[in-house]
């Protein structure tokens, strides 16, 4: 039976195990995005990466195909996300590259990286898997069926974990602003 | 379900959603990424090398059973003749093992409890870190020693690894045991001892640099 993803047009037999160059070749986009949008810093992007292939590669026998793969590989993803906050080190780092800076307004230019820093902050309190579903919906202006065709999700999932997100953000929104006085 | 409105277009947003807007799409993956790296294909176990793990297995399972059957077979005549297990109240004096009551200090090596080195032909017998075992001391038989050395050491008593000091309570048969201290850095120190039935002994060693 040829299951092909028609995002991918990777060819994944129930059975025959799978080919971890492969699976590369046509999920390497939605890997990388995915570890972007659980909360990976830009920096850290690469080691996830090969991070989640080495996963594919070793436990490539175990995808039985009942589930879409890219539901599979979000699900890896996930694992390795939690993982990756769990290291405490990672949450005093401050990445090395320059943010982007104009010349404009340099008073715009910090109230913007502040806010950015902020929505940072806040995402990275909410678990992995609302936030994938709150970026792609709130920055990436994906649709909900768009999501949860990416996501290999029932739209109704989509749906629930948004509106959980949400209801999180709002509650970490109201106790920042509070914070900082605004 | 219809489509939710999003926060940057609802008027009901909460205070300060405004700031995931500023937040950047996921970057593109760099193209140098986008190569498929090469996966070792995993290999299973060879058939010659399931042999061979069998066999070693196997082996550690028949040694283990023989060690176990040896251990509770209890060479009575191996170390120590008969005759020499009886207490001998004469053998006390400079060669007794001192009583566990005498002071607490660290003792030279020419500590009463010890017979200095001086028959050369049961040294030479004396089989060296050799494993066996001493004959294991009918109850209510024994006498009971607490060894010490400066640094700490591997004991063995009769060839037989006993453990590391310090060593509180050895229960030993009457008699003269051959003892072997030896440290992680290769000093050593060996005497033979007297065993008294009923009696606590000690023993305290500073061993000496290697030559």
């Amino acid at each position: 039976v040829n299951r092909a993803d028609d995002a991918g047009a990777l060819p994944f037999a129930g059975a025959a195990p799978l080919d971890a160059a492969a699976v590369h070749a046509a999920h390497a986009d939605f890997v990388w995005a995915s570890l972007h949008r659980l909360g990976i810093r830009p920096a850290d992007l690469p080691d996830l990466l090969q991070e989640v292939f080495v996963v594919v590669h070793r436990r490539g026998d175990s995808f039985d195909g009942s589930s879409e793969l890219r539901t599979w590989l979000f699900g890896i993803c996930v694992g390795l996300a939690r993982n990756y906050r769990k290291k405490a080190f990672r949450r005093n780092e401050r990445p090395l590259e320059r943010e982007q800076t104009s010349d404009e307004d340099p008073e715009r230019e910090i109230a913007d990286r502040l806010a950015r820093r902020a929505a940072e902050r806040i995402l990275e309190r909410i678990d992995p898997e609302k936030r994938a579903v709150f970026v792609m919906f709130e920055v990436e202006q994906l649709s909900c069926p768009e999501i949860a065709h990416a996501l290999g999700l029932p739209v109704g999932t989509v749906y629930s974990r948004l509106h959980s997100a949400r209801a999180e953000i709002a509650v970490l929104l109201a106790r920042w602003k509070k914070k900082e006085g605004l | 379900v219809s489509e939710p409105l999003r926060w940057s277009e609802d008027p009901n947003a909460p205070d300060g959603a405004e700031i995931f807007r500023r937040l950047a799409p996921p970057p593109m993956l760099p193209p140098e990424l986008r190569r498929s790296p090469t996966f070792a294909r995993p290999r299973g176990r060879s058939p010659a090398l399931r042999i061979a793990i069998g066999v070693i297995a196997a082996g550690a399972i028949g040694i283990g059973v023989l060690v176990t059957a040896e251990l509770e077979w209890e060479p009575r005549s191996e170390i120590v003749p008969e005759r020499e297990r009886e207490p001998r109240p004469v053998s006390f004096g400079p060669l007794a093992a001192r009583d566990v009551e005498g002071p607490e200090v660290a003792q030279e090596p020419s500590e009463p409890a010890i017979e200095p080195d001086e028959a050369p032909v049961e040294r030479a017998r004396a089989p060296k870190l050799r494993r066996t075992h001493p004959a294991r001391p009918a109850a209510g038989a024994t006498g009971t020693l607490l060894i010490n050395t400066i640094p700490w050491s591997v004991v063995y008593v009769d060839g037989r690894r006993v453990g590391t000091t310090p060593i509180v309570a050895l229960e030993l048969a009457p008699g003269s045991h051959r003892l072997v201290c030896e440290s992680a850095d290769g000093r050593r120190a060996e005497r033979t001892i007297r065993i008294v039935a009923g009696e606590r002994s000690r023993i305290s060693l500073r061993l000496d640099a290697p030559p």
